[in-house]
């Protein structure tokens, strides 16, 4: 039991903004709202800064499950409600799968229940690795939240809005903070509730769709989630994730509820083949979309395999095959991404794309590839979150967001043209995006040649669909040309400007980054082998800080263009013609190879969980 | 003799405002093992961003006098414009037709006249060369200005 | 003072490109029958441009060529002090990646399809030399470049030929030569650049040539220091030779069919050899 302060910023962390979500769903102003979000967004911020402090100073959190026990009798009987709920709802929306996933989750619950949970183990375990979730829930998930705020004026229902939201971010950390897989099961639902009510909130036809869709898939990763808790309290007689057996000591059919939790992570995180719900919600308003790619839902099924490493750990075909669906994943929606005009999708699929680079890592089972995971992790969410509010902005200043219709950005919104390219080289371009890319690629050669294969390609759509993208916002006419600046408002410019500095300390502090936080989860299992000492160079003559270099060059270069007395400003060539002039970009592909490809891929990927499932099974019952 | 950089790669931008087609053969013909003006370091760049000399041909026309003054003004100083034949350095028998303006002379500064219809290919060489020793020139006017 | 020399020769690096080019113009000239150029015409060409004021379209256009050539600058450099290959060529991409935006960046329509067929020829060339690397890597067990196992390409020979159509298009030669391809859209990505800054994106292209050779020319590191001077300059010549006789000899491709080669052949040729030296260390021959 920890002292009285740590468990008073645990217990904020969670229910500060359960109580802000309740407080604007009581109020309908908005300009109380405002005041609730903010006050919620500072204590949200505050107590994450000071959680860190503690667990990097003494070391992990722990709550017994017996300390506990009357929250943990609230939790179950607030998960039938919400069971109940997703009952009401599916009839309601006369979704007969929905229905079915949450009669199914309800049957089990009961079963594990009736079965009756051990108390002797951590409820609640902090560690780094919630930590980091944690950080990036709190503070970038606040950050949305306050940009939101201005975002939605032009929206109606926002005590329901904010509400959902603030609720998701509770459910977020709590289910990060969760050793107890009842408990995380909980949250896990609760997001799938917060993420089906903000999908429709505009409760126009497609929006309805889309939400009923997402609740529809993300319900059936809770019931492959709950029935591999049912089966872990079969075979491991326990529900705390620290007491599952280490991997390396599994066989047979005990790796199975690690494949089910393996398969709710991946609809989490819509991991082919379950990307379709994610791609629907892209009808919400941006900062649901911002929310649920960069500071919640999607990181959830990543944090559920990064948690259960340990257990991952070698189990041989299981965590391969993780990768591989990763990996895949990575490399068909990097594709799918060069092909849409939309900039909201090409993110979306980009989303999917990392996230399932972060899965491969994860697959690859190495001390460096976990670290890459942890840390492409961190700075997908902040890049993510930059792109969206970028692309929010511009659609309220442009009315389109068609990366077409981005042209000119630069000169239109300086502030979000700007946003934007810190935004994509934080995933792509040195210092930041290439290291990730560097440590994961040499991981990744040494254990299959085919994996390498699969990388390479990925990583080469990926650049052309972000330099496609960079380029239209970049394009403009001559210097001179006269273009009606827009004005940013000062709420996005604060979350943008706000969330950039957060990329840049992160990017600056990668050094103790990697010490603090990551080394010492990785070294649960692995033993760390990345530093800070391996962000320089090693060479014969001695070690090159290549980040410093690249960093003082950048510097360099952005001084000598301000400097130098810049040349004439011409007009663009056009044979001697002086006539307008209107670009647009390639999508390579038509819309029909698309769901080609997509189809097939989902097909290839259905039958892939399938085999694995059955091959686990099977070789279970053979020996 | 040339001795400079620039003069060493003078990159050639070719412009038909109207001709025959006569002088334009010449000009290409000068890209052919028969005189080779890769020797010289020309190169024929199809972009009056990359061109340092500018060959003209024909009586420009009125339709390409506007063109012609874009392409010129792209061109990066020091430039320099060689009128190659009869049409582009008088408007020949054009002169005083409705739709030429006469010489290429009427509408941008011309720094050298190369004779012939159609100008010989030796004399066109001849010309650019004659245009590279205005170079010098040229640049200490500029210096001069600036 | 081996840190000098390095310096030093990091500098003069794009004269020895500069004279490579010249010598390729020579015997591009010499097969078409012409007297053609000076060896050094390259050079002259670039100090011409790098001494020509010029003119821009726009501010960002400038930034982004800049930035190209600090990035590739730094890549040669990394690989000039024997170090991390990988590295050096993941930051060489980041620069082609920049002079693609710095293309897009102007409203010209030359210049955008430029842009897109460099695009289309990144997504050829990138994942091909990424695997190269990889495999160099994998073979000494090492990215550093110094640490490189001598005369890989006995071990790698699929990967050294594969490399070949790569160099071709990082060239801009026949049949590659999509994304330049001058009678069609007047040099493509370069179409807006002018003066100065055109100077500074041909030297940003020759230093990702020097990243481009220098990867080719680690399969023929020797252990004698003499002899690995003499085997690399052969190689080189052979390879210029090789290029201008392809690159006169062949018609241009559509960036489609150059994608297809490109990620069937030279990626499949990387990829068996790869395999076989994987299945070899594991013991399966």
């Amino acid at each position: 039991m920890a002292d009285t302060l740590t468990t008073l910023l645990v217990v904020l962390l969670v229910v500060a903004p359960l109580i802000g979500g309740l407080g604007s769903l009581a109020i309908f102003k908005l300009s109380a709202i405002r005041k609730i979000v903010i006050s919620t967004a500072v204590v949200l911020i505050t107590s994450v800064l000071g959680l860190s402090y503690l667990v990097l100073s003494n070391g992990a959190i722990d709550y017994n499950a017996s300390d506990l026990s009357s929250i943990s009798i609230i939790i179950t009987l607030l998960d039938l409600v919400l069971i109940f709920a997703f009952i009401c709802l599916a009839y309601k929306q006369k979704s007969i799968l929905a229905a079915l996933f949450a009669f199914l989750q309800l049957s089990a619950l009961v079963f594990i229940e009736i079965g009756g949970v051990g108390e002797h183990g951590m409820v609640i375990h902090i560690d780094q690795l919630s930590l980091m979730m944690a950080f990036i829930t709190s503070v970038i998930g606040s950050i949305i939240c306050v940009y939101g705020l201005r975002y939605m004026e032009h929206y109606e229902k926002h005590g329901r809005f904010f509400a959902a939201m603030l609720l998701f971010l509770a459910a977020m950390n709590g289910a990060v903070f969760s050793n107890s897989l009842l408990w995380l099961f909980f949250f896990w639902e609760l997001t799938t509730l917060c993420s089906y009510l903000l999908i429709g909130h505009t409760e126009t036809e497609q929006a309805k769709r889309s939400a009923i869709t997402a609740a529809e898939y993300t319900l059936g990763g809770g019931v492959a989630l709950i029935f591999g808790i049912g089966l872990s309290m079969f075979y491991f007689d326990t529900v705390f994730i620290d007491q599952i057996p280490l991997g390396s000591s599994l066989a047979g059919l005990e790796l199975l509820p690690l494949a089910l939790m393996a398969v709710a992570a991946f609809t989490k995180s819509a991991q082919l083949p379950f990307q379709k719900w994610l791609l629907g919600a892209m009808v919400a308003p941006t900062p649901v979309s911002a929310l649920l790619h960069s500071a919640t839902m999607v990181n959830l099924g990543v944090y559920l395999l990064l948690r259960l490493i340990p257990n991952l750990h070698g189990t041989g075909f299981l965590i391969t095959t993780i990768g591989m669906v990763g990996l895949i994943s990575f490399l068909v929606t990097a594709v799918l991404a060069m092909t849409q005009s939309n900039a909201k999708r090409v993110l979306a699929y980009s989303t999917i794309s990392n996230l399932g680079l972060i899965i491969a890592c994860i697959g690859l089972d190495t001390s460096l590839a976990l670290t890459a995971a942890m840390l492409l992790l961190l700075f997908h969410a902040i890049s993510k979150a930059l792109l969206f509010m970028s692309v929010g902005v511009v659609k309220e200043e442009t009315g389109s967001e068609d990366i077409d219709a981005m042209e000119g950005l630069r000169a239109k919104l300086p502030l979000i043209a700007a946003a934007i390219l810190i935004g994509i080289s934080m995933m792509v371009l040195p210092p930041f995006g290439m290291f990730a890319s560097k440590w994961l690629l040499s991981e990744a050669v040494t254990s299959l040649p085919i994996l390498a294969l699969f990388l390479v390609l990925g990583f080469g759509a990926t650049l052309v669909y972000y330099a496609k993208w960079l380029g239209q916002v970049f394009t403009r006419g001559k210097e001179t040309e006269v273009i009606e600046k827009h004005h940013t408002d000062r709420v996005y410019a604060f979350a943008l400007i706000a969330t950039a500095v957060i990329g840049f300390m992160a990017t600056a502090g990668i050094g103790p980054i990697l010490d603090g936080l990551i080394n010492p989860y990785v070294s649960n299992v692995f033993d760390p082998t990345l530093s800070v000492r391996s962000l320089d160079l090693v060479s014969s003559l001695g070690v090159f800080p290549i980040m410093m270099v690249i960093m003082l060059a950048i510097i360099i270069v952005a001084l000598v263009v301000r400097s130098t007395k810049l040349p004439p400003v011409m007009d663009v060539y056009a044979c001697g013609e002086s006539s307008e002039v209107r670009t647009g970009t390639f999508y390579y592909w038509s819309e029909e190879r698309v769901a080609h490809l997509s189809q097939a891929s989902n097909i290839g990927m259905y039958a892939l969980l399938f085999g694995l499932l059955s091959v686990i099974v099977v070789l279970g019952v053979v020996a | 003799m040339a001795t400079r950089n620039d003069e060493l790669s003078p990159w050639i931008l070719h412009f038909d405002t109207g001709s025959c087609n006569g002088c334009d053969i010449e000009i290409w013909s000068l890209l052919t093992p028969r005189y080779d003006i890769e020797r010289f370091g020309m190169i024929n760049k199809g972009n009056p961003k990359h061109a340092d000399i500018l060959l003209v041909t024909g009586p420009v026309t009125k339709k390409c006098a506007t063109r012609l003054k874009t392409l010129y003004d792209m061109m990066p100083d020091p430039k320099l414009v060689v009128a190659c034949g009869d049409c582009a350095s008088t408007g020949a028998p054009f002169v005083g037709c409705y739709n030429v303006c006469g010489g290429v002379d009427s509408v941008i500064p011309v720094d050298v006249y190369v004779p012939g219809c159609a100008c010989r290919p030796e004399v066109l060489i001849d010309g650019v060369v004659m245009a590279l020793q205005k170079w010098n020139e040229k640049r200490t006017m500029e210096e001069v200005k600036a | 003072m081996e840190l000098i020399i390095s310096i030093f020769l990091w500098a003069l690096i794009p004269l020895i490109v500069g004279v490579m080019l010249g010598l390729d113009r020579i015997v591009t000239a010499r097969m078409q029958g012409r007297k053609g150029p000076s060896v050094l015409q390259s050079i002259r060409d670039l100090l011409k441009l790098l001494g020509k004021k010029g003119s821009m379209v726009n501010r960002s256009q400038v930034a982004f060529v800049y930035l190209a050539l600090a990035l590739q600058a730094i890549a040669a450099f990394i690989l000039i002090i024997g170090s991390d290959i990988l590295t050096a060529f993941l930051l060489s991409g980041a620069g082609s990646f920049m002079m693609v935006v710095a293309a897009l960046s102007v409203r010209s329509p030359y210049s955008h399809l430029g842009a897109h067929r460099e695009l289309v020829q990144i997504m050829a060339t990138e994942p091909v030399v990424m695997l190269v690397v990889l495999s160099m890597g994998y073979a000494s067990g090492s990215f550093i470049s110094s640490n490189l196992e001598g005369a890989l390409v006995l071990t790698l020979p699929l990967a050294v030929i594969a490399m070949v159509p790569t160099l071709l298009i990082r060239l801009e030669k026949s049949p590659f030569d999509i994304a330049t391809a001058h009678s069609e859209i007047v040099s493509g990505p370069y179409v807006e650049l002018s003066g100065r800054t055109l100077g500074i994106s041909k030297l940003a292209h020759w230093y990702e040539l020097v990243v481009m050779f220098g990867i080719f020319l680690l399969f023929f590191s020797m252990s004698d220091p003499i002899l690995d001077v003499v085997v690399k300059v052969i190689v080189l010549v052979t390879v210029v030779f090789a290029i201008a006789l392809i690159d006169n000899s062949t018609a241009r491709l559509t960036r489609w069919r150059m994608l297809r080669f490109s990620l069937t052949y030279c990626l499949g040729a990387v990829m068996l050899n790869l395999v076989i030296l994987y299945l070899i260390n594991g013991g399966v021959f």
